[in-house]
């Protein structure tokens, strides 16, 4: 056990890592909101994070706590402007974020360093932060789906302008999950920040963005568990299919495409699909 | 997955044991050494230079076994491909070193990738040698990073000089690509060597990856007259850069002088006549004229088909430098041994010319000033460089 660790710590940690995003996305997906602001959110997190620890000589905690507060408020901030906005209209006001973000980082070189990225930043995360954090994040998500609240996002999800009429305040409820959903994205950014001792803008771009909505997706919204197995198989998947060489690329599609089309409720449907056929 | 061409190596294997069978046993025979080959095989153009540096690195490889070059210790090449995935690259690192206990690793294909992966090696005391990464201050990970890609800030200021010898420059403009580490760290270096020439700079003007239109820099450049423009630039964006500026009517005493990744076939392709005459610098090209390099180039010609480009040629350099310390460490036993025979090699003859470290334990390459022939669509030397 001990020298599997040792082998795939790394794999470990982004799996852990990405289930913790992944869930964030979730937490949006539950009211309908196809957010992919996840990565400049990650990088609010990951270069003030950094900025801290590298250059204001901060501790790895307190660095993370500013992480994730300034990402909650510039997540609080870009909510209350585009959450009237619906659809697709509202994805892609949360990727124009994104890439507003990630230009910003590429041109002020004094604290991102460009497009040639900071390097040497010292490796503060370790895999019980991780394994910590997505346990508690689990619980989060966990109670607010068994309270008055989680009741409430079903029924915003179900029909928004029924829960508006029996007078709710739809607006907030949204802010307030796009706010906690931000702040959990900057906690991640400053927390892969300090994984692998390299950070570039392009980290937290577009790709990184849309594997956070998918993760869930293929995992399945209907279950707790099913970001965390979506963003595992996502990352696990690459490494699994290695010896593929050039078709690695098609398998790892395919397998997507595969699940999206015969399990639409996730990945973990499988058992209750095997369990309906066995009845059956 | 570590074995590509089975075949091909059962019959090097075979190969190699005939030998040792008929020659005197004065080799310990079976002893292998395990090297991780970290090339990225997919992820876009990263995948073009992967290529290049595995396959080069394998033949090197394949040379060696076959000579028995190390007295009975064969040469393992583990490949894995990253992807050109950062987080993938550490994760294969871990697994190399932990797991299959490789003693040494070519490789990582990107800087970015380096940055993050090197220390890993570094603090398993693993030596790592690169053939592709050229951002600064890589070697800075720690003294077991070493590359025999020869960086921009080795190169450029004797192009420059050149410009300036044979043509006269005085005046300089500078374009760019803002947003891609090889292009912004190539712009960093053209810029110091600017001011250390004590140029004049008019203007600089920077793009994003993936524009094709350059006309509305070109015109600004071309309204402030400069007798060289600079271009730190990917060879796509050069050619295109190239073109337009003839197109917008650019005076033709105006010389062009690239970088680094501006040696590629596709210029030629690309821009056709407009590359005429563009002045970039280079540790290698394939018409290098020296019987090692030849050598090279045959047998990677008849072995996969095509002409090598820089790429594998330092990928080639690197692995003939890891056998020859492997080879003075006696054995594949200890990661710290062959690291200090590596930096204690000052005389080994390459592909590239006399190898040798800097302090920084970069390769110290004479640099090549090449001049580009937009007929024979082919870099050759630069006349009196």
């Amino acid at each position: 056990m001990t020298d599997f660790y040792y082998a795939y710590e790394n794999v470990i940690d982004l799996c852990l890592l990405n289930s913790v995003l992944a869930l964030g996305c979730l937490l949006l997906l539950s009211v309908n909101l196809l957010s992919l602001a996840t990565g400049g959110l990650m990088a609010i997190g990951a270069y003030l994070s950094i900025w801290l620890t590298m250059s204001q000589g901060w501790p790895f905690a307190p660095a993370l706590a500013a992480a994730t507060l300034a990402a909650a408020l510039a997540s609080a901030g870009l909510g209350a402007l585009v959450l009237r906005l619906r659809g697709d209209y509202f994805a892609m006001a949360t990727l124009a974020f994104t890439e507003v973000v990630r230009i910003v980082a590429l041109n002020w070189d004094g604290v991102t360093g460009g497009a040639l990225g900071v390097f040497g930043i010292p490796k503060y995360t370790e895999t019980w932060h991780l394994a910590g954090l997505l346990g508690l994040v689990l619980y989060i998500v966990w109670a607010v789906r068994h309270s008055a609240i989680g009741d409430r996002m079903r029924a915003v999800a179900e029909d928004e302008l029924a829960v508006t009429a029996s007078g709710h305040d739809v607006a907030r409820l949204k802010l307030a999950i796009f706010t906690a959903s931000g702040a959990v994205a900057g906690l991640g950014g400053g927390l892969a920040a300090h994984l692998n001792m390299f950070v570039a803008p392009g980290d937290f771009g577009f790709l990184r963005s849309v594997d956070a909505v998918v993760a869930p997706v293929l995992g399945g919204v209907g279950n707790l568990f099913g970001a965390v197995i979506g963003a595992t198989a996502l990352t696990v998947l690459p490494e699994a299919l290695r010896f593929s060489a050039q078709l690695r690329e098609i398998l790892v599609g395919g397998v997507i495409l595969l699940a999206v089309l015969f399990l639409p409720a996730g990945l973990t449907s499988i058992p209750r699909a095997l369990a309906r056929r066995m009845a059956a | 997955m570590t074995d590509a061409m089975p075949t091909r190596r059962t019959a090097l294997a075979l190969g190699a044991a005939a030998i040792l069978a008929a020659g005197p046993a004065r080799a310990q025979a079976g002893r292998v050494a395990r090297i991780g080959l970290v090339q990225s095989t997919t992820g876009g153009s990263a995948a073009l230079y992967g290529t290049e540096q595995k396959q080069a690195i394998e033949l090197a490889f394949d040379e060696i076994n076959a000579a028995n070059t190390l007295n009975g210790i064969r040469l393992q090449a583990l490949h894995a491909d990253d992807g050109a995935d950062r987080s993938q690259t550490v994760n294969i690192f871990q697994r190399l070193i932990r797991q299959d206990k490789v003693v040494a690793i070519l490789g990582p294909t990107l800087s970015n990738s380096a940055f993050a992966a090197d220390p890993i090696a570094q603090a398993a005391g693993i030596p790592v040698i690169a053939s592709s990464n050229t951002a600064p201050n890589l070697t800075r990970i720690g003294d077991f990073v070493f590359r025999t890609s020869v960086p921009e800030d080795q190169v450029f200021p004797t192009v420059l000089r050149y410009a300036v010898q044979k043509h006269g420059v005085k005046r300089v403009a500078l374009i760019y690509g803002l947003d891609d580490a090889l292009t912004r760290g190539a712009h960093d270096v053209q810029k110091k060597a600017v001011a250390d020439l004590g140029l004049e700079q008019t203007g600089i003007e920077s793009y994003q990856r993936g524009d094709v239109d350059f006309s509305a820099q070109l015109t600004k450049i071309k309204a402030r007259k400069p007798d060289a423009l600079i271009l730190g630039t990917l060879a796509e964006e050069a050619a295109s850069i190239l073109r337009q500026a003839r197109q917008l009517g650019f005076d033709d005493k105006v010389v062009f002088v690239g970088c680094n990744a501006n040696i590629s076939a596709k210029l030629f392709e690309l821009a056709g006549p407009a590359a005429n005459g563009i002045i970039v610098g280079a540790a290698w090209f394939a018409g290098y004229d020296s019987p090692r390099s030849r050598a090279f180039v045959e047998a990677y010609r008849k072995r996969y088909g095509s002409t090598p480009d820089i790429y594998a040629a330092q990928g080639y350099d690197a692995a003939y430098l890891l056998a020859e310390a492997i080879r003075r460490a006696g054995g594949a036993d200890s990661g710290r041994a062959i690291r200090d025979k590596l930096a204690g090699i000052t005389d080994f003859e390459g592909v590239l010319g006399r190898f040798g470290w800097s302090a920084e334990r970069d390769a110290t390459v004479t640099p090549k000033v090449l001049v580009g022939d937009g007929q024979a669509r082919v870099f050759v030397t630069a006349p009196g460089a």
